[in-house]
């Protein structure tokens, strides 16, 4: 009997980076540049093929010891980015607030009861909306449940995956404020996931941007938006609708689509939609190198 | 509103509710605007905002019960479509008015091949045989940027992605050569480069076929990039209507000066976004008077009881609020 030969998707090929207290970093790209698979396996949910992921210096994608793997799970929490899809409909929002207090047994019933109640002011919510269901906010309102919830055993390091894409333009704001905000009232980390580059260029401190499971460009924001390298890079910004008339810019920034993953093109994987390529393009993988102060590359145009 | 043979989409006035169990959804109050011929134009608004609802009552598509139109006027090149029979208005759709919506698999029959889908409106509007119009769809597809058109036009919409099932779409909408063209959120599933792409397309069929478009959309940047004209609309109300380039501008209504300043951007560093306050509001009970008054920084108290008329600005340029008189000022 025979079994058709298993193919291997490589989601996330070689990616290193580092994330320094405080920051917000960005991870840019579009579907199947592993973003999400890197957002997951940080928070534990996949196992990495090869490589690790340290958390204030501690391997947490081994095999972590019980106490590493409690540790981990209270100090990185998520956000996602259809809030009513990660609320439970049949908890109120203090409930669900409160829920990961209790499921790690901070404090007595009275004191879990005190910071959820805290949490959910500190998100614009009033003590009223402590009784209600999910299913009787709007969108904006869940998603203030949902960071709630995330914040309220006081994380070190928040994954934040998608978190307005879902909600109206006249309440994107807000919970970009919030987000702000709160980062700077409880000391937060966070790691944006994103393909909306604007909300990029609004929260993030650091962008890297991934393309077929690597990382091909890493610098500051406002060095990336102002001084893109990677012709991919290039692309991206160049095809972002900007709300000025006076500033048209539609055109083809680039023809094509992304390859299969499962059929990756040699050598360097952009190579195939590349305006730039050169012929060295088709048969070597670039490396990802530092060729400016803190911004780098992986791209043949910047190596000597 | 304006008369003449230079506007092929005239709206006048138009009420859509929906009539269910639990209350009357008041979607479209009282919404007036004209669209020139061979413009396109853009209809913005957020979700509840009534775009959607007042495309698919131009189109003949409301579902009544528990739709109705409860007032207004449609004219499509003069004529009033709303009272039009049913089989008339099947001669319009998919022919002289055509659609393409957000999520092409939903919309493509997924048991029937690409190129049978394209040619259809062919065969049943413009009486061609199969095979002129299995040709005529081959020709399409390539012209709407798909590779190796004659071979996949025997493919399933499963074999294309997100982008190419798009390109379908807007094949099917054109086959026809139809006068106008309305797309609602096309590129909102789409990824970034993907939906360049498509706008480019669409930019270059437009002017290539002359046709109108109109283009629903929440993204303020695609509004700008294509669109001639633009609507704001916002809880069933038409806020404001004017060019492109006086809209982002010289904005005349709070609800439109507030989204301008609460979006974020990718050309410019901003410190920090200014937010519109609260949500928006529920259709079965909207807020009396204006509908944007319990958010707007401008409220007074007319604005709590009355709501204001579509004050005229200049020529095919209006602000549905109460400081929109000449004289007054919205800022």
């Amino acid at each position: 009997m025979f079994r058709p030969a298993q193919k291997m998707v490589k989601a996330v090929d070689d990616v290193t980076f580092t994330i320094e207290k405080g920051m917000t970093f960005g991870l840019v790209g579009e579907s199947g540049c592993g973003k999400t698979t890197i957002s997951k396996v940080i928070l534990g949910l996949y196992k990495p093929t090869r490589g690790k992921v340290l958390f204030r210096g501690i391997n947490v994608s081994g095999r972590p010891s019980k106490e590493n793997t409690r540790l981990y799970h209270r100090e990185i929490q998520a956000v996602f980015q259809d809030p009513a899809g990660s609320l439970d409909p049949r908890m109120t929002v203090g409930q669900i607030v409160r829920e990961p207090l209790d499921i790690n047994r901070e404090g007595d019933e009275q004191t879990r009861d005190n910071v959820a109640r805290k949490m959910v002011e500190a998100v614009g919510l009033t003590q009223e909306q402590f009784r209600r269901y999910p299913h009787e906010l709007s969108g904006g309102q869940q998603q203030r449940v949902a960071i709630a919830r995330a914040l309220a055993i006081h994380p070190k390091l928040v994954i934040l995956d998608e978190p307005v894409s879902a909600l109206d333009m006249s309440v994107r704001a807000q919970i970009l404020n919030l987000l702000k905000d709160l980062q700077s009232e409880f000391e937060l980390t966070y790691l944006f996931v994103a393909h909306d580059l604007s909300v990029v260029r609004y929260l993030c401190d650091i962008v890297s941007v991934m393309y077929l499971g690597q990382i091909v460009e890493v610098c500051g924001t406002s060095e990336l938006f102002e001084n893109p390298l990677h012709p991919y890079t290039k692309a991206l910004l160049a095809a972002v609708p900007v709300p000025d008339p006076n500033n048209r810019r539609i055109h083809e920034p680039l023809s094509g689509t992304i390859p299969s993953p499962l059929a990756l093109p040699s050598g360097c994987r952009f190579h195939t939609r590349c305006p730039s390529r050169i012929e060295v393009c088709s048969s070597v993988e670039p490396k990802l190198i530092e060729v400016k102060p803190n911004h780098y590359v992986s791209c043949h145009l910047y190596s000597s | 509103m304006q008369k003449g043979n230079d506007i092929v989409l005239s709206v006048g006035n138009l009420t859509v509710n929906f009539y269910l169990e639990s209350g009357i959804v008041s979607a479209v109050n009282h919404v007036s605007f004209d669209v020139r011929k061979g413009s396109s134009f853009g209809i913005v608004g957020e979700s509840g905002s009534g775009k959607t609802v007042t495309a698919l009552t131009i189109m003949g598509l409301l579902p009544i019960p528990p739709g109705k139109v409860d007032s207004g006027t449609v004219l499509f090149n003069g004529d009033e479509i709303l009272s039009k029979t049913p089989n008339e208005m099947r001669k319009i759709r998919g022919n002289r008015i055509t659609m393409i919506y957000q999520d092409p698999m939903t919309s493509l029959n997924p048991v029937l091949r690409v190129g049978f889908q394209i040619a259809e409106s062919l065969m049943v509007h413009k009486g061609l045989s199969y095979s002129e119009a299995m040709s005529k769809a081959v020709e399409l597809m390539s012209s709407t940027g798909i590779p190796d058109s004659e071979k996949r036009a025997q493919d399933y919409p499963h074999q294309f992605s997100g982008g190419m099932r798009q390109r379908i779409m807007i094949a099917m909408a054109l086959a026809t050569k139809p006068d106008v063209l309305i797309a609602d959120e096309p590129t909102t599933a789409l990824d970034v480069i993907t939906q360049a792409q498509i706008l480019a397309l669409l930019k270059r069929l437009q002017s290539e076929y002359g046709m109108t478009v109109i283009l629903i959309t929440h993204d303020l940047g695609i509004v700008a990039e294509l669109c001639d004209d633009v609507l704001v609309m916002y809880a069933g109300h038409a806020m404001e209507r004017a060019s492109s380039k006086e809209l982002y501008s010289d904005p005349q209504n709070p609800y439109t000066r507030g989204l301008l300043e609460s979006i974020t951007r990718v050309d410019r560093d901003i410190k920090r976004l200014n937010s519109i306050p609260g949500s928006i509001p529920d259709l079965i009970n909207p807020p009396k008077g204006c509908r944007f008054h319990t958010r707007c920084p401008m409220v007074f108290e007319k604005c709590m009881s009355e709501v204001p008329p579509d004050f005229e600005l200049g020529p095919n340029r209006f602000s549905k609020c109460w400081l929109a008189t000449p004289g007054g000022k919205t800022k």
